[in-house]
């Protein structure tokens, strides 16, 4: 079941990626896509099986949606939320989407709690979340450096 | 013991600390062919598909096989993706340099895939990897030839603009 429903999640999650307007350059968006994936797989390795703050299910399905859920959602939500505070014209509307995102992800892992996709030992949404703002900083600065240093390059959309 | 400590340094220490330093070497001194953000992209994308591979099919339930000392995450299985790195890059650059057609692409995979397997073959014999649980070489070659066919679209596509222009 859980994996039938971040299969489900994950496909409206690239189609809005992949469909809505946006301000990222193809090479600007695979950038961060990656560092952050790097990053992430090494947390998630890090607080579930080398401090076993997070237990994950030794079912097949429910361990392919973790899989699911740490390479493709972990990664892609900074991203989109970055594209997205570039078209934010005002203070509230980019207060509104830190404050969506945040809701997304405690969402998100409520849901792999509930669906049996790992477990919390010693370890909280809150935890969570401060890890995937820190994700968001990261995306945002990350993006200042790539378009500083490869801005002679020109790259086109 | 505590995360990205090392067990002992030993032959696959030893190997990577060599390893490292000549592939960036070699990196720096061919001529440069590709824009600098391609090459770090190419870079980064072995990188993060080593690190994919061996934290999906080397750990957690799969378990197919250790890299470096132990299971654990230590701080040389993040030097070996520095190691993995480069490569990416010298295969795309070979790519271009001998500019391979769409009909001999195949046949170049495969080639690079026997190389792999050869690079694969020294890192078990330096234990920087090590398999476990049924795995062997031939499951390795299924992934590099996957993985090098989805390097080349990467590339295609990253020299690609939205609009299916080439930059």
């Amino acid at each position: 079941m859980a994996l039938a429903i971040f299969m489900l999640l994950s496909w409206a999650l690239v189609s809005l990626f992949l469909l809505l307007p946006s301000k990222l350059k193809r090479r600007e968006s695979v950038f961060l896509f990656l560092v952050l994936l790097d990053i992430n797989i090494s947390v998630f390795w890090i607080t579930g099986l080398e401090m076993k703050k997070i237990t994950l299910s030794e079912q097949v399905p429910e361990y392919l949606t973790y899989l699911l859920y740490r390479t493709l959602f972990v990664p892609l939500l900074p991203i989109m939320v970055t594209n997205w505070l570039s078209f934010c014209r005002f203070l509230l509307q980019k207060l509104l989407l830190w404050i969506g995102f945040g809701i997304a992800f405690a969402l998100l892992e409520k849901w792999c709690v509930t669906l049996k996709v790992f477990s919390f030992n010693g370890w909280n949404v809150f935890d969570s979340l401060v890890i995937y703002y820190l994700y968001l900083l990261i995306a945002i600065y990350l993006l200042k450096w790539f378009r500083r240093t490869f801005a002679e390059e020109g790259i086109r959309p | 013991m505590s995360i990205f400590a090392i067990d002992r340094f030993d032959e696959n220490e030893w190997f990577l600390t060599i390893g490292v330093p000549l592939v960036y070497l070699i990196l720096f001194s061919l001529p440069k062919k590709l824009p600098s953000s391609i090459t770090l992209l190419l870079c980064i994308w072995a990188f993060t598909v080593s690190k994919f591979c061996d934290f999906t099919f080397g750990g957690g339930l799969f378990d197919y096989y250790d890299i470096n000392d132990s299971p654990r995450y230590c701080l040389y299985d993040l030097v070996s993706y520095f190691f993995y790195a480069p490569f990416s890059y010298f295969f795309i650059y070979i790519y271009e340099q001998w500019r391979i057609k769409p009909l001999w692409a195949p046949v170049y995979i495969l080639g690079w895939s026997g190389i792999a397997l050869a690079i694969e073959r020294l890192l078990l014999v330096f234990h920087v990897v090590t398999y476990k649980n049924g795995y062997n070489m031939f499951f390795s070659f299924v992934i590099y030839v996957f993985s090098q066919s989805l390097t080349i679209w990467f590339y295609k596509w990253l020299l690609q603009t939205k609009t299916g222009r080439s930059s």
